[in-house]
């Protein structure tokens, strides 16, 4: 009893040393932690030249801020560069922490599908990453300009993105998202863009509304406001504004709407060889601001404002997908997705030639807009003689 | 030698825990489709004839397992045959899960890790669960189950801000052609695996029917496949179904509550890797009995380290490669039909013929 005792006790100790942790251990001093990556492609050469952005772990002594520092490297493809890096750094990139992709115009012209692979076969990226298009000329200064909410850029633009509810002025799509519209039939993927501006004469990046795509290739961009409607139609509106102009009368004036909740129904017809495409929305608004004294808060000022609002969300979003269908002949509203979902008799027969109905897709839109509050105010401020 | 006893309630939870094991991992995948979920149903309701079966067959001869029953049916030679080919099953099954763990392993968490050390230690430790007996692996599963159980659930819970409920759709693109393919793969692995729990039925305390307590079983197990499958489809679509490893592990990863919980696959890991051992564990318990009736030994418990080790070599000659392990998974279907279907079966068919004329005392 006492014998066995010892041994075990002897045991339990030894193991203790010999089963300290892994095979191979990473000390987190040792790994350089990647919060985001810019991939550009050199012309010349043909090369990926990567500027990864990792945390800088030197300032926490301190305590307080983290900084970020910038490696960048080449290299033929974007594992070869990122495991080129090492030469620069001295330490292997650890990264599941990165949240950020951004990818300069040409990389995203000449195909994603390299990019997408790294993320989807690599085990230390997630799958929840964002990928970026770079409108400017270089993904890699997206990545060297102020900061305001944190030091460190890629997460910057992370929060940006997950800040857009209210905005809904980009996509958000995340890498799995994104593998599955590529891979899916009858829809076209979209991503986010970033830009430059100036923020207190400093140049800052900010989101830049939709990079569009034509199969894994970049096709176009979607500016900022035409992105919104984009999201109508793909019913992923959590927040927004419409601004309704109203040019004509007497007295010229902006209203604008809040959009507090949104929903979308697309519904194919399809009757005599004609296929055709409604789209129904519902949206409640509240009035946000106006900058008249007319009363739009009375039941008749109401009506008009609703008829106006409905007809502007109608005009719009007939206008984006006609760019759509001419401008980029691609499906990134999943029309023909929604008609292999409902119809899959009619898609078994028109699948194949979506290429060429869509561009001629007719489209009936149809939007209804409650208002359901106008803030506190009971009446608009009166202008006195 | 001591008779050992389990209760109704740890059997069940032995063979959910068994069902489950490794089919998160490598269930299914290599043609899921969209209507993967109907196939689940399919295949539960395939695998009903298949249950009967093993219900007539031990109902026939009461207090017995299926090695005993085959030596009775079929005879001194062709019946320790026959056992001979069962404990070779379940030895390779045996080692198909360990590579199958190790494989996980690797893929998702320790790139550079060997293999060799994650089999090992799972090996040892099923060496020390089989010494304990039968009775210590039914209280561990009807400990380990609620866990797990509750673990799959939360997540599937967690998930639930990712849902895409238009990836269902459209149900039966395709007809139900790739259905019932699908239903067959799933019916084979791992439903038609029920098969080795006949083998320790002579374990079981209250003699209920082994139909109702296998049906019972199937039930809870196809119920939770289910679950996570809808899960993995409403989370992933179906592109990225057909293009990842281990779909499961992918959709927990994504979970993110505000910036909160996030990252949480890793408690994923466990349940696979807790279950899995379950499976390696049965496994191992049932290759042991089976040499130790081959070899009339008296205890199967002397046997079990041998054949752990071996079991953990043979895991790591077996695939060369993670393609292979997947491309296995096609063939196994075919692999599998003679030890789940036809020779239960015969030996069914070959016991009613030979009661019937008069050449088999069935005891009561």
């Amino acid at each position: 009893m006492n014998k066995s005792f010892i041994l075990l006790f002897v045991i339990i100790i030894t193991s203790t040393f010999l089963l300290t942790g892994c095979w191979n251990y990473n000390e987190v001093e040792k790994l350089a932690i990647v919060s985001g990556v810019a991939i550009d492609k050199n012309e010349k050469d043909n090369k990926f030249e990567l500027t990864a952005e990792v945390i800088d772990l030197k300032s926490t002594q301190v305590g307080g801020r983290f900084n970020s520092q910038r490696i960048q490297s080449d290299g033929d493809t974007i594992l070869d560069a990122i495991r080129n890096m090492i030469k620069i750094s001295a330490k292997k990139l650890y990264w599941s922490h990165a949240t950020t992709f951004i990818l300069s115009e040409n990389v995203a012209k000449e195909g994603i599908l390299p990019v997408l692979d790294f993320i989807a076969r690599d085990k230390e990226p997630r799958l929840s990453i964002n990928i970026f298009v770079s409108k400017e000329k270089t993904a890699a200064e997206l990545l060297s300009q102020q900061s305001i909410s944190t030091e460190i850029r890629s997460f910057e633009m992370d929060y940006m993105l997950l800040a857009n509810d209210s905005l809904s002025k980009v996509p958000e799509v995340q890498v799995y998202e994104f593998m599955n519209d590529l891979s899916n039939q009858g829809i076209s993927p979209v991503l986010p863009t970033l830009e430059i501006t100036l923020n207190e004469g400093k140049r800052t990046a900010e989101l830049g509304g939709t990079a569009v795509f034509k199969k894994d290739k970049l096709a176009g961009f979607l500016t900022l406001e035409d992105t919104k409607f984009l999201l109508f139609v793909k019913d992923k509106i959590k927040g927004g504004l419409l601004i309704v102009n109203d040019k004509e009368g007497e007295s010229p004036h902006v209203v604008t709407l809040e959009i507090f909740k949104n929903k979308t129904k697309i519904i194919p017809n399809y009757s005599n060889g004609q296929l055709s495409i409604d789209i129904r929305t519902r949206t409640d608004v509240s009035i946000a601001e106006e900058d008249t004294t007319k009363n739009y808060i009375d039941e008749k000022g109401r009506a008009e404002l609703r008829k106006k609002a409905e007809k502007y969300l109608e005009r719009n979003i007939e206008r984006v997908i006609k760019q759509a269908q001419q401008e980029f002949d691609s499906d990134i509203f999943g029309f023909g997705n929604t008609i292999m979902r409902k119809r899959p008799d009619l898609w078994k027969e028109i699948g194949k030639q979506w290429g060429s109905i869509f561009p001629e897709l007719k489209i009936n839109v149809d939007a209804d807009i409650h208002i359901k509050s106008s803030g506190h105010i009971l009446k608009p401020i009166q202008v006195g003689d | 030698m001591n008779k050992e006893i389990i209760s109704t309630r740890q059997y069940i939870s032995m063979i959910v825990m068994f069902i489950v094991g490794t089919t998160f991992v490598v269930g299914g995948q290599h043609k899921i489709k969209q209507d993967a979920w109907i196939a689940i149903l399919v295949a539960l309701i395939m695998s009903l004839p298949l249950i009967f079966i093993y219900g007539r067959l031990l109902r026939l001869f009461p207090n017995k397992n299926l090695f005993d029953i085959f030596e009775k049916v079929f005879g001194k030679v062709v019946g320790k045959i026959t056992i001979l080919i069962y404990t070779f099953y379940f030895f390779h099954l045996g080692s198909l899960v360990i590579r199958n763990i190790t494989e996980f392993v690797q893929v998702v968490s320790f790139p550079e890790t060997p293999q060799f050390f994650v089999a090992l230690f799972l090996g040892i430790l099923s060496i020390y669960m089989v010494k304990s007996g039968t009775e210590v692996l039914g209280r561990w599963t009807e400990f380990f189950l609620p866990f797990i159980l509750f673990v799959l659930m939360v997540t599937i819970l967690l998930s639930g801000t990712k849902f895409n409920f238009s990836n269902l759709q459209p149900i039966l693109y395709n007809g139900w052609k790739p259905v019932i393919s699908n239903a067959f793969s799933i019916f084979f692995f791992p439903l038609g695996e029920i098969v080795i729990f006949t083998f320790l039925f002579d374990s079981l305390k209250s003699k209920n029917s082994a139909f109702k307590i296998y049906l019972l079983s199937l039930v809870i197990s196809s119920a939770i496949i289910l679950i996570v499958y809808i899960r993995n489809i409403l989370v992933l679509g179906i592109p990225n179904l057909s293009q990842i490893y281990f779909p499961a592990y992918y959709s927990v990863s994504l979970i993110n509550i505000g910036e909160f919980i996030q990252r949480i696959e890793i408690i994923i890991s466990i349940v696979f890797m807790l279950s899995g051992f379950a499976k390696i564990s049965v496994c191992l318990l049932t290759t042991s009995i089976g040499v130790s009736k081959l070899f009339k030994l008296p205890d199967y418990k002397q046997i079990c380290a041998p054949i752990s080790f071996l079991m953990i070599n043979l895991s790591i000659i077996i695939y060369s490669s993670t393609m292979e392990m997947f491309e296995w998974l096609e063939i196994y279907e075919y692999y599998a039909l003679p030890f789940q279907i036809v020779l239960p079966l015969i030996a069914l068919i070959t016991a009613r013929i030979r009661i019937w004329s008069g050449n088999l005392k069935v005891e009561s």
